[in-house]
């Protein structure tokens, strides 16, 4: 059990710890890419007819009766901009635990609306990866929540900062101590 | 004391689950062995609804490449409310013109008019004799509700008993007019909860749900398309809307159906050229590959850039980690 401990540390503590902690908000920022595109490209009846894009997602959320009617559209074009815009920051790996700390509140945000929606309507479709995945709300809501996981290590102080620095501060709070 | 706080008390209980166990069996088991519920005596909420069937023809290109005539049918409600929208094989690969979704499908009684915004086809149609067999054509999926009275009619006029479910009833049939069996399931306010296509040991299942009602008539929101096959696997595809967009004022929609296609931005398929051009016949949009390849695909090029472009963005970002943390070590 200490052994185990003591490589988990090993682990946290190891410049190895920022490469797992980036690839996985890659995977993250990947994905939400992916679903913002995806819900773009949606096909299906949406207002007026046979519609792409976000006039169908636009639909998807009236079904789910929480956003008025009349803020459907703007609610579809909010999340997926804002679904794009967060996976694009995951990606560049700039200021990522702030990326991750965000990226997981939004993930949360949309696990509460998932949640109302299926108190509504029921195990409906969440329309969140278009017609690549026609995952109802509580596959949404599992896949949120192994998203959230999935950005912890980001969050983590050692695993958010990449070697050099977390060397560096290491060396400047050790010259700290010493003065 | 011991017999009276604890065994007297249990001896209850255990009277109690027993009553109830004998009044649920009863009650599950009477109603599935009576014949006395037929077709005639559940609620038909959808009486009336349907105004026309027809067969229309549409264009797809095979795997040859050759372009072929198809024919399809659809069920149209009275002043064109509620028509079908999908329209799929089973036996088949889809073709390209098969994954188009339909615009609008319209019918007066004596003709019908079909348009689809992606697609290759614009129809007017003067309605055919229509067959008298129990035909569940699959592409009812998106608005079975304009079939359910002549379903029930069929099963009615066949003695067919349905069998009690816990939520409604199910009717089944095997002898359809085709290969396969079919088999409807309808709540207790006669409501269409599913209905079912047996074809090659696949079961192909449409269920409905999150009903509202127009007009009095329960009409439901959601849709899931389940293929069960033979093996037992699923396929899944859960809470596609069904077809709404002409429930809200009749008045509006006849107006509006007042057919321009011009306005509508429909799409048509030049049989000749291979190509789909809009309206004014100025603009080649797009040409269905042959090979029988999705001519969305050819005409949403991008919906496949895209996706590479979300694989591209990924790798720079692992490159560009792996950067970063090199520098770093």
């Amino acid at each position: 059990m200490e052994a185990l401990a003591g490589r988990i540390v090993k682990i946290t503590t190891s410049r190895h710890g920022w490469w797992i902690a980036a690839a996985l908000r890659i995977v993250v920022g990947g994905f939400l890419l992916l679903a913002a595109g995806a819900k773009f490209t949606l096909s299906g009846p949406g207002e007026n007819g046979a519609h792409y894009g976000v006039a169908t997602f636009a639909a998807v959320i009236k079904d789910h009766k929480i956003v008025p009617e009349a803020w459907a559209y703007a609610a579809a074009v909010g999340s997926i901009v804002v679904e794009a815009c967060v996976g694009v920051w995951l990606l560049s790996h700039v200021r990522a635990r702030q990326a991750a700390i965000v990226t997981t509140a939004l993930l949360a945000a949309f696990g509460v609306y998932l949640l109302v929606a299926y108190a509504r309507v029921g195990n409906a479709s969440c329309g969140c990866m278009g017609k690549l995945n026609g995952a109802k709300l509580s596959d949404a809501l599992v896949r949120n929540g192994a998203m959230i996981a999935t950005l912890i290590p980001s969050m983590i102080g050692p695993w958010s900062r990449s070697h050099r620095g977390a060397l560096r501060r290491d060396t400047s709070q050790a010259s700290f101590g010493v003065a | 004391m011991f017999h009276r706080c604890i065994v007297r008390p249990f001896s209850f209980l255990v009277l109690g689950v027993a009553i109830a166990c004998a009044t649920s069996v009863a009650g599950a088991w009477q109603p599935m062995n009576s014949n006395d519920v037929t077709s005639k005596s559940v609620p038909r909420p959808y009486a009336g609804v349907e105004a026309a069937r027809a067969s229309w023809v549409y264009h797809t290109r095979g795997s040859d490449g050759t372009v072929k005539v198809r024919r399809s049918r659809t069920a149209v409600a009275r002043d064109g409310r509620f028509g079908n929208t999908e329209h799929r094989f089973t036996l088949d690969r889809p073709s390209a013109a098969d994954q188009f979704p339909v615009y609008f499908v319209f019918g007066d009684g004596v003709r019908l008019w079909s348009a689809y915004g992606e697609g290759s086809r614009y129809t007017e149609t003067t309605l055919p004799k229509l067959p008298d067999v129990l035909d569940p054509a699959p592409q009812c999926g998106r608005a079975p509700w304009a079939r359910v009275e002549a379903w029930l009619d069929k099963f009615a006029a066949r003695g067919i008993a349905p069998i009690s479910l816990g939520n409604g009833l199910r009717y089944e049939a095997s002898d359809i007019g085709r290969p396969g069996s079919f088999a409807l399931e309808v709540g207790h306010a006669g409501e269409v909860l599913a209905f079912e296509l047996g074809i090659d040991g696949d079961r192909l299942r449409w269920e409905y749900d999150n009903f509202h009602e127009v007009g009095g008539i329960p009409i439901p929101r959601l849709m899931r398309h389940i293929t069960i096959h033979a093996d037992g696997s699923r396929e899944a595809r859960n809470g596609e809307a069904t077809l709404e967009r002409f429930e809200r004022d009749s008045a509006d929609v006849i107006a509006g159906l007042i057919f321009d296609p011009v306005l509508l931005n429909v799409r048509y398929f030049d049989e000749a050229t291979g190509e789909v051009r809009s309206p004014d016949k100025s603009s080649h949009l797009f040409t269905i590959d042959s090979g029988g390849d999705s001519g969305r695909s050819s005409g949403r090029w991008w919906s496949r850039a895209w996706l590479l472009g979300v694989f591209a963005a990924m790798g720079a970002s692992g490159w560009a980690a792996w950067k970063r943390w090199r520098g770093a070590s």
